[in-house]
């Protein structure tokens, strides 16, 4: 169960509209490296997360891509709102907005639309923090480009938000694979899945 | 005019303090996940949850309910969508 809040996790003020920044932040919203993606994964992975300090930090981390979310979908909306036709011209949002208007979707910033693909949740807790922490690097990377691609201080702000809480995140994660693997049987050496079979 | 301004202003500070108290309790939250037993953090967080319900209970009592299980609106109409959503930044609601 959830209990939504009416409030976003860190403040979202932008005064002028710029499509060009929209589109490319969209990417965050429903891209490969995503929040959109990153809370699916972590809320699936911890159903098989046999370490209950470790399902929990999934929980924790997975209700806080969905406040990303949130964030993005609020940047995204201020960024579009009171656009003129010829500025979503001149600013490229053109093939968004025939199908799309400024309603929000999930879709990269090259306009492919969102896919489970993009995540696993493979039931091994290794492979899965593996993927976790590269996850959070690859978000981070993501932060960074669009960092060098936008220059309003209203925008650059809650981005750069987002982008130290995936480093946050790339650290609860390491941790926690260090938590799974101290509980490793011993005869275990070559780190098989611990999760299945069930002991 | 002047008192309605002071009013908002009291509203966003107040907004704005639960924003950061619960920021500080959302990173207590997941270092704790993984250091269960750090004395300073379980302390820091005891503090800030408390404080926070502090400033949430007051801000409900006088604005109204910011957490869905804590609506507590007049017998007459149903409030909790009444105002800005939280993406708006002030147009359209408050926020």
């Amino acid at each position: 169960m959830w209990e939504y809040e009416k409030r976003l996790q860190y403040p979202v003020k932008i005064k002028n509209p710029d499509a060009r920044a929209a589109k490319v932040i969209l990417s965050q919203y429903g891209g490969p490296d995503g929040e959109l993606g990153a809370s699916l994964r972590y809320l699936s992975q911890r159903f098989a997360m046999p370490d209950a300090r470790v399902a929990g930090l999934l929980t924790d981390i997975g209700t806080e891509e969905l406040a990303h979310l949130e964030i993005i979908g609020s940047i995204v909306r201020q960024l579009t709102r009171n656009l003129t036709i010829e500025q979503l011209k001149a600013e490229g949002f053109d093939a968004y907005f025939v199908d799309h208007t400024t309603g929000i979707y999930p879709a990269s910033a090259a306009g492919v639309p969102f896919t489970a693909a993009y995540l696993q949740s493979k039931g091994d807790p290794l492979t899965d923090l593996t993927e976790d922490m590269g996850a959070e690097q690859k978000a981070r990377t993501t932060y960074d480009n669009i960092l060098k691609l936008v220059d309003d201080p209203d925008v650059i702000d809650p981005i750069r938000f987002l982008r130290e809480r995936e480093i946050v995140h790339f650290q609860r994660f390491g941790e926690a694979m260090g938590m799974v693997r101290d509980k490793l049987d011993s005869k275990n050496y070559y780190q098989y899945n611990p999760a299945f079979p069930a002991k | 005019m002047m008192r309605m301004d002071n009013m908002n202003n009291q509203r966003s500070r107040l907004f704005e303090e639960i924003g950061k108290i619960s920021f500080a309790i959302d990173e207590l939250r997941l270092y704790l996940d993984t250091h269960p037993k750090c004395p300073e953090a379980l302390q820091m967080i005891k503090e800030y949850m408390k404080k926070r319900h502090e400033l949430v209970a007051e801000y409900t009592s006088k604005y109204g309910a910011i957490t869905a299980y804590a609506i507590n609106d007049g017998d007459k109409e149903w409030l909790w969508n009444a105002g800005y959503m939280p993406w708006e930044n002030g147009e359209g609601g408050f926020c």
